[in-house]
């Protein structure tokens, strides 16, 4: 794997415990990855496969009742995994800044949305005042496109529709303008087409800003619209990386073969469609290849052999070391289907 | 304006309804308390036609209906009747009969008695329990604190008059700290007074925080679990700012209503808690004219009570009501 | 106006497992932190000694000086002797089984009438459901204590009241969360979906309705027996409930006041195993309460 001279975040080695029931459950494994300056990469995956809580390990936050175990996340020369909390606040909110999943639920009733940005941008010195708060905050309003920015100020959260409550929590991430925004499913408790706007929105912005950003979403549509580059997630680890175009032409990873496949194409024949097999059992993992339980390629060495990351072409990698055969055809369904699972 | 109106004067109007209800089932149950008033007031040697008598002035022969109803309009006004037990000292009785006590002058000094004792124990109840509820929910991940809380969880559960029993085993019977008896209105000095209601208020008081501690810890750790908490820390807010501004304004709307809950709580509490300590207010006094089958002193205390409690869960109603947003601006 | 008026019962419920994760509850409890084990064992000793209590304690509980008035804790009197020379060790272990008994009778009585009440409002959801719903906040904000005094006093003390009054006001708020965890499952899809098969309204009430409300049943049964412990044990400690010389707990702590100075294990230990009980049947409420996925925030009455 490579890395640009001078990424703006680069993950490595990433390992996340949580804590269930007086045991400890790996959620992530062994994930690495970059995001170049001004670069959109997209972090893809079902539920389950730990791609928020890799996004929110940007933070270094855990979750009350995890652990992170191993792994750097370096952040402008530093590796914050190892910061200390006085120095972790002053990068969050403003270097990095997350747009969580849920508006409705992020946004702190008790408080008016106006103070809410005013806050942010007091605590990091943005702005000195009050005044000069309130000025910087109408202005943010108006650049996410917030109707009538005053009279937002005053409201709470919850006299604001969904598309309004979540202008208002891109406008907090916003305020000290960081370099990399992490996004998580942004989108996903919204209607459609109110969907639709908030992406425009966010494509407009980082014309105008130029910041990178990591997009978690399970949304194949969203992927292909808004994000340069995708890493695709398994079961806590990396299974593939590789420009967004290429991704969805060529999928090397079976499991993003499966998931490509799996969209609904107005071409296709009805009958035809591509199914990925099965369901995530998280407590039925071998100790090799993660996906193996469900791949329609999988060889008997795969359960036992832990796959990695590996280049397979610059700039894409690939954790299966079946994907060249498979690509190129030499391998196929019928073929492995005697010693699948 | 209107949400104000909108939220408020249903519920007070359930209330009202409420304590009529509950008027017209005390005036019912204390009807069906065995005996007749009339023989009980002259004796058993009464002749018939003095009981009858009696009855007249007892108002006895009425129906049931009309009596409540006098009985109620009567209460509200402020006539409480006179105590059938209660008879003032010969010396001031008019002659040739025994005059009773209003019941007013019976009540009054033991509300009065019983509204200290509940003072006491919520002054020294709120700050506690909102301090213990606070520290063991935002701290909660020191072993210290967590022991703090397994306390509390076993307080919830160890009945009042349990508390009370040890506290005055303890205290006033082996260290001899404070007097076993409560007898407040003998109480010579002021410092004899406060000496005389620090058990009966602690009992109180611990069995109401441990109480509200497990409500404020609850409230507090799903508050601080929240989605717009971790927004707020997330965007480089000082702990302190996030605790002061994020996690108190949303936590506290549930301790207050929990307080409000307690104090209807106080109403079984106080009862069994003046009779261990022999503590002269309305709940023992509740008890004694019970056995004693004094009619209009039960009635009186009984609707004070009650009134009380519904007064006290009408109010955590409408705090609860205040507290949400989403009803204070519609 | 919310059904939760005079005091909520915030019951975080979620449609309870399907059978067949019995494996998966018994898992559960065994990942359950040592203070819930304790509790259940503890609890376990309450049950073991009301059922085979009276098989095995030393003297009969009534008789009057089985030793000599106040003796304190020895070999031959566990708990020594109370005023009437009785044994208060075989007081308390017969005492378990009376109070057990009423607490049980109590809240079982009370879970039956309103969980079944419950269940079938949540069902009709119609104009019966509301109009039932006002009534019951109605009586929701009645203050137990002086009713059931008034009540006991005026109607007498004998069990079948007593256990029919502390019924009354339990089942009034077993019927509010039963009804709440109910509507959560009546107003799923898969029992409409039922409805629409063509399934009787009894056959989606036993098949769907009831095993998902089960759960909450058997924790409100738990929450109320322990709150029967203390209303009885309250009305007794008063002198309204059970009647001399039953060796009810709260009767004992109460007819041992005047010694607690001169004799005060005649005090400590009914109060001691009354406390226990208490404890850990609280204890062991939210222990199932986590167990079999439910909330365990609880806002108390009574």
């Amino acid at each position: 794997m490579t890395n640009s001279p001078s990424p703006v975040v680069a993950v490595t080695n990433l390992s996340v415990d949580y804590h269930e029931r007086r045991r400890w459950v790996n959620v992530v494994k062994n994930v690495s990855f970059w995001i170049e300056p001004g670069e959109t990469l997209g972090l893809a995956g079902e539920s389950g496969s730990g791609k928020t809580t890799t996004a929110y390990s940007l933070f270094a936050y855990r979750r009350p009742g995890s652990r992170i175990q191993s792994g750097t996340v370096e952040f402008e020369g530093e590796d914050l995994l190892a910061l200390d909390e006085g120095r972790l606040r002053r990068l969050r909110g403003s270097r990095i800044s997350m747009v969580p999943q849920n508006p409705s639920s992020s946004l702190t009733p008790s408080m008016r949305v106006g103070h809410q940005v005013v806050e942010v941008l007091e605590a990091h010195g943005v702005a000195s005042n009050k005044r000069e708060g309130e000025t910087r905050t109408f202005e943010l309003f108006d650049e996410v496109g917030l109707p009538q920015p005053r009279a937002m100020f005053q409201r709470y959260p919850h006299q604001l529709s969904g598309g309004q409550q979540q202008r208002v929590v891109i406008a907090l991430a916003l305020a000290c303008r960081p370099t990399l925004l992490v996004l998580d499913e942004p989108t996903t408790a919204l209607d459609v087409t109110t969907q639709a706007r908030i992406l425009r929105l966010l494509a407009r912005l980082r014309e105008e800003h130029g910041m990178a950003m990591l997009y978690v979403t399970h949304n194949l549509g969203v992927l292909a619209q808004i994000c340069d580059r995708v890493a695709v997630m398994y079961a806590g680890e990396l299974v593939e990386t590789a420009p967004t175009a290429e991704l969805f032409a060529h999928p090397r990873h079976p499991y993003t073969r499966g998931l490509i496949a799996a969209v609904p194409r107005l071409k296709e024949p009805p009958g035809g469609e591509v199914q990925l097999r099965g369901l995530l059992r998280r407590d039925e993992l071998p100790p090799g290849c993660r996906f193996a339980p469900r791949c329609d390629f999988a060889d008997p060495k795969c359960f036992t052999l832990p796959q990695k990351l590996t280049p397979a072409g610059d700039p894409y990698a690939v954790a299966c070391w079946l994907w060249e055969d498979i690509a190129s055809g030499r391998r196929t369904v019928a073929e492995s289907s005697a010693g699948a699972a | 304006m209107r949400y104000v109106l909108r939220l408020v004067l249903p519920r007070v109007l359930l209330a009202i309804i409420t304590l009529v209800v509950v008027s017209a089932t005390i005036f019912w149950a204390v009807e069906l308390l065995p005996g007749d008033a009339a023989t009980r007031l002259l004796g058993q040697g009464a002749t018939a036609e003095r009981v009858t008598a009696m009855r007249e002035v007892l108002k006895l022969d009425q129906p049931p209906l009309q009596r409540y109803v006098g009985w109620l309009s009567g209460f509200v006004r402020g006539d409480w009747g006179e105590s059938l037990v209660s008879a003032l000292p010969s010396s001031i009785a008019s002659a040739g009969g025994r005059q009773s006590r209003p019941v007013a002058d019976l009540v009054l000094p033991r509300l009065s008695n019983t509204m200290i004792l509940a003072a006491a124990a919520l002054i020294l109840y709120v700050p506690l329990s909102l301090i213990l509820g606070l520290v063991t929910a935002i701290y909660r991940d020191r072993k210290l604190v967590s022991w703090l809380s397994a306390l509390v969880l076993v307080g919830t559960a160890i009945p009042e008059f349990v508390i009370g029993i040890v506290l005055l085993l303890v205290f006033s019977v082996t260290l001899q700290w404070f007097p076993p008896l409560s007898l407040i209105d003998d109480a010579q000095s002021f410092t004899q007074l406060l000496s005389m209601l620090v058990l009966p208020a602690v009992t109180l008081t611990l069995a109401m925080t441990a109480y509200a501690v497990r409500m404020m810890q609850t409230s507090v750790m799903a508050v601080m679990e929240s989605d717009y908490v971790r927004l707020a820390t997330l965007k480089g807010l000082s702990r302190r700012r996030v605790i002061w501004r994020h996690v108190l304004p949303n936590a506290i709307g549930p301790a207050l209503r929990v307080t409000v809950l307690n104090l209807a709580w106080l109403i079984g509490g106080v009862v069994l808690v003046e009779v261990i300590f022999s503590f002269p207010g309305l709940g023992r006094q509740l008890i004694d004219s019970i056995k004693l089958l004094d009619t209009p002193v039960i009635e009186a205390i009984a609707m004070i009570l009650a009134a009380v409690y519904i007064i006290a869960n009408l109010g955590a109603d409408l705090i609860a009501g205040f507290l949400n947003p989403r009803l204070r601006t519609g | 106006m919310t059904h939760q008026a005079a005091d909520s019962t915030t019951v975080l419920s979620v449609p309870g497992r399907a059978p067949g994760s019995v494996r998966r509850s018994w898992e559960t409890i065994r990942d359950l932190p040592a203070p819930y084990l304790l509790a259940t064992a503890v609890l376990a000793i309450h049950l073991l000694v009301a059922l085979t209590g009276p098989l095995w304690a030393p003297f009969d509980p009534v008789k009057l000086s089985a030793g000599p008035p106040f003796t304190s804790p020895s070999p031959d009197h566990l708990f020594g002797t109370d005023n009437f020379g009785r044994d208060v060790f075989s007081r308390v272990v017969h005492g378990e089984r009376v109070v057990l008994l009423l607490a049980f009778s109590a809240s079982g009585l009370a879970v039956l009438v309103g969980a079944s009440l419950g269940v079938i409002l949540a069902y009709l959801r119609n104009w019966v459901d509301e109009s039932a719903m006002r009534v019951v906040d109605l009586l929701l904000t009645i203050p137990p204590l002086i009713l059931s005094l008034l009540l006991l006093s005026a109607l007498g003390s004998g069990y079948v009241i007593m256990i029919s009054t502390v019924a009354f006001f339990f089942a009034l708020r077993v019927l509010t969360v039963i009804r709440a965890a109910a509507l959560n499952v009546v107003t799923e899809d898969f029992v409409t979906a039922a409805r629409l098969r063509g399934e009787s309204a009894w056959s989606v009430a036993r098949r769907e309705v009831l095993p998902n409300v089960m759960s909450t049943v058997l924790v409100e049964f738990s929450l109320r027996t322990g709150y029967a412990v203390l209303f009885i044990g309250g009305l007794s400690f008063l002198g309204f409930g059970a009647a001399p010389p039953t060796p009810e707990w709260g009767l004992m702590i109460s007819e041992a006041r005047p010694y607690v100075t001169n004799a005060p294990w005649i005090v400590l230990a009914p109060s001691l195993a009354l406390a226990s009980l208490v404890v850990s049947l609280s204890l062991f409420t939210e222990a199932i309460s986590e167990a079999l996925g439910l909330g365990s925030s609880r806002v108390r009455d009574v």
